[in-house]
């Protein structure tokens, strides 16, 4: 009767063991990357908003001037052709790497 | 054995979830820097434009009217049906080149500008001697593109007209040139 039951062997517990053992190690890798990933996307949305207030209520833009030309497309023949000779600036504070960029006259 | 299989299936996908959202997550806090980059471009570069188009004596405001007055330019009418006045010949599409400071681009988005003109009162353009542009709208649409991100911005000024003349002649509505800013969409 014992003789016709099949158990399970050795090998197979250990195999087991060492599969289940590299899926949690793979799972806990995975956990502290997408953890990583959450505080980034939380750095940046805190970054961004920092900028946005840095555009409205920040002092001493860097500024530099600039020239543009704004062509017509396509255009043949007469056609209204401008440069433009705007000031770029960008707004940075010392909590973030982000700048919010803007044109003045 | 099988149990240990399906296990791992298990943990795989709940792994790849986590990752996945994650990421969307991170991906979606970029958009929203390029998109906050996007309006403001476009709201600057717009008000840059009203700037200009307020002072009559740039390339820029003397090129409209010039345009206007020669009959180069037609109106923009949505229900014409002659071709004359649709959106093949009534708009104009500018690009912003900025050849000479690439980091422009780079930092502030890909602007393009479109713009068109429209009357309310047909006969008073189209006076062969005296042409009137007192009902007269300029609509000016910045377009800026930066990290696959759009924002539009459209203004609408009015033309900016002065009484003049009197006597037998009569008085008379004559365009300066400029245009005055009578509304933003966003």
């Amino acid at each position: 009767m014992i003789q016709n039951k099949k158990g399970t062997t050795l090998v197979s517990v250990i195999v087991s063991f060492a599969i289940l053992m590299i899926i949690i190690l793979l799972f806990s890798r995975s956990v502290t990357l997408s953890l990583n990933l959450s505080k980034k996307a939380d750095k940046i949305l805190q970054e961004t908003t920092e900028a946005v207030n840095t555009y409205y209520t920040g002092d001493n833009p860097q500024t530099t001037p600039s020239i543009l030309n704004m062509t017509e497309d396509g255009a043949s023949g007469s056609s209204i052709a401008v440069k433009l000779n705007p000031h770029f600036c960008g707004k940075s504070s010392d909590d973030t790497d982000k700048v919010i960029y803007y044109f003045t006259p | 054995m099988i149990v240990v299989l399906c296990l791992m299936a298990l943990f795989m996908a709940l792994a790849l979830s986590l990752i996945l959202a994650s990421s969307v997550a991170v991906s979606r806090a970029n958009q929203s820097y390029a998109q906050e980059q996007c309006r403001m471009s476009a709201i600057s570069f717009s008000k840059l434009l009203e700037d200009y188009l307020g002072r009559d004596t740039n390339q820029l405001t003397m090129g409209i009217r010039q345009e206007i007055e020669d009959q180069k330019w037609p109106y923009y009418d949505e229900d014409d049906t002659s071709g004359v006045h649709n959106e093949m010949n009534a708009m104009k599409n500018f690009s912003i080149d900025t050849a000479f400071q690439p980091e422009v681009e780079e930092k502030a988005g890909t602007l393009k500008v479109k713009m068109y003109w429209q009357t309310n009162d047909e006969e008073a353009v189209n006076d062969p001697e005296h042409p009137e542009y007192t009902d007269s709208e300029l609509v000016v649409i910045v377009t800026c593109s930066f990290r696959k991100q759009e924002y539009n911005v459209t203004t609408r000024y009015r033309a900016t007209v002065e009484k003049e003349g009197g006597g037998e002649t009569g008085e008379k509505n004559v365009w300066d040139g400029t245009w005055n800013r009578i509304g933003r969409d966003e």
